[in-house]
């Protein structure tokens, strides 16, 4: 057994974690979350019993099998202590299907839940990563710069707003489907920020929540209730990215663009995007997710920085940035406008960047100056730039790859 | 080679709060190598299955039968597992390898008495 394997069951758990908790609170409701994730966690640690001397051939029907019979002894309990009240038939349990369609539903449908208008985005994201990705508080707290604590009591007022809906969100064709569906994908999409971008401490987790977010994303995109152009520019956008993450993160240092190894990238993953990409392209709706995907697109589509195609690639930062005018992508923008005008015009517009003070504490706006600098060959200006990026990184890796940076500017300037 | 049983205590199995699922899974790994290796190095045998966590008690001159065990979660059996080894020294050197002290739990050694008349 390698870590490999560890990793494998690792996953494994944590996704049945999730499954069980979705298909446990269509029997226990909404309102018995709480009894639905003991469960689920009962379920598991029956099966680290059960299992030390081998995984059974269909680790998920017995996990499912298990989960359902505990469901129903607890059932039985409560309507023996209720009296014949209760609304739940524990013989329900036993006749139910559990194919993977009807889990998938059972997933949506927490999905749906989890983003209740009443709570925020991330809020709504971090609910998700927790119940139906079924990562523990600790990891979600990490995913999001949280203490553990407050993320504890985050989630635990987001649940009881969940309880109090009474019941859980169906998923149809209507309206008020569609509204959600627009909170379920941004929910998803910042989750794929989370993994992909964010400096957490374990790389292990930021890689663990991008790949959930793919999965999800592939989700939405082929369900009937959310499945559309904006679906589908989700998932293309997440499987370009995500298929840059082998190259972008090995072996244990964040690599820059120009210098990853395009072989490296995952090529199932890429053709994957470019199918979704082409399935976004029907309808007049120009999405975030169509823009974002479309500049992935350019990038999985080029064999060099060099060969890439950099003015569709500023064309569409500029759609982009008429959408979403955030400081990151004004920066990102005038990256790919330097690659096209030159690296000394590149330095000017970031330096005049609108909210470039709100850039100062990260670390990227500093590694992009120092770069654009060390192409102009000065190293000098480079080298205070990078410095300060330093001075802002977050984690090891980050740190890593600055200190190569101002090597590189010592190693030129003499 | 002389048999050993060897009586889990505690551990992941019993641990409260339990840990997060992709944690239970990363530790299942440990034990399906630890124990897989023993088997397929002849150490350890297929004895029983897995104990269930609850069961009853019966106790005293009345024979009174309770639910339980209810020890101390790090004193619970919590699974038992006979092996083969030269010598108590090279057994407690196979519970060495055991991953049940990432959850605190603990391993005793029984040497299993040899009856057999000579």
């Amino acid at each position: 057994m390698t870590a490999r394997d560890e990793h494998a069951l690792a996953v494994l758990f944590r996704q049945e974690s999730g499954r069980l908790v979705a298909i446990l609170t269509r029997f226990f409701g909404v309102r018995d979350l709480a009894l639905a994730e003991d469960v689920a966690q009962d379920t598991l640690v029956a099966a680290l019993n059960a299992w030390s001397r081998g995984i059974p051939p269909d680790p998920r029907a017995w996990l499912v099998h298990v989960a359902k019979n505990r469901a129903r002894d607890m059932l039985r309990r409560r309507r023996v202590r209720r009296g014949v009240d209760d609304t739940l038939d524990p013989d329900d349990l036993a006749v139910e299907p559990t194919t993977n369609d009807d889990v998938d539903a059972d997933v949506l449908r927490m999905m749906f839940s989890c983003c209740h208008p009443t709570l925020t985005e991330d809020t709504q994201t971090a609910l998700i990563l927790r119940l139906v990705c079924g990562f523990g508080t600790a990891e979600v707290a990490l995913a999001f710069f949280s203490e553990p604590g407050a993320m504890e009591k985050r989630l635990v007022r987001a649940k009881k707003v969940l309880a109090d809906e009474g019941r859980l969100f169906e998923p149809t064709t209507h309206a008020e489907t569609r509204e959600r569906a627009a909170a379920v994908m941004q929910a998803v999409y910042l989750m794929f920020d989370a993994g992909y971008h964010s400096a957490v401490a374990s790389e292990v987790v930021r890689l663990d929540v991008a790949s959930e977010a793919i999965r999800l994303a592939l989700l939405l995109a082929d369900a009937r209730a959310t499945t559309g152009p904006a679906a589908h520019a989700l998932a293309a956008l997440t499987c370009l990215h995500g298929a840059r993450i082998p190259a972008r993160m090995s072996p244990h240092a964040l690599v820059p663009l120009e210098e990853q190894d395009r072989s490296a990238w995952d090529g199932d993953l890429v053709r994957l995007g470019f199918t979704h990409l082409a399935a976004s392209a029907s309808g007049s709706d120009l999405t975030v997710f169509h823009l974002e995907a479309g500049i992935a697109a350019q990038h999985a589509a080029a064999s060099s920085v060099e060969t890439t195609d950099w003015s569709e690639i500023s064309r569409l930062y500029d759609l982009l940035y008429a959408k979403k005018r955030t400081p990151v992508v004004a920066l990102s923008r005038a990256i790919a406008r330097s690659r096209v005008l030159g690296a000394g015009r590149g330095l000017e517009e970031i330096l005049e960047l609108d909210g470039r003070e709100r850039l100062h504490a990260y670390p990227f706006y500093w590694a992009a100056l120092g770069d654009l600098a060390l192409r102009q060959g000065e190293t000098t200006r480079a080298s205070e730039w990078l410095t300060r990026g330093l001075a802002c990184a977050r984690t090891a890796t980050e740190r890593e790859l600055f200190l190569r940076r101002i090597d590189e500017c010592t190693r030129s300037s003499s | 080679m002389r048999k050993f049983m060897f009586l889990f205590h505690g551990g992941g199995i019993v641990v409260q709060p339990p840990p997060p699922p992709a944690e239970i899974g990363a530790h299942l790994a440990k034990w399906t190598e630890w124990v897989g290796g023993l088997v397929k190095a002849g150490h350890a045998e297929m004895g029983p299955g897995p104990l269930e966590n609850g069961g009853k008690v019966v106790r005293g001159s009345a024979k009174a039968v309770t639910d339980g065990p209810y020890a101390e979660a790090k004193d619970l059996v919590s699974g038992i597992l006979i092996v083969s080894a030269a010598s108590i020294a090279a057994a407690v050197e196979i519970a060495r390898g055991c991953p049940i002290y990432e959850y605190d739990g603990s391993v005793e050694v029984r040497p299993i008495q040899d009856i057999q008349p000579r």
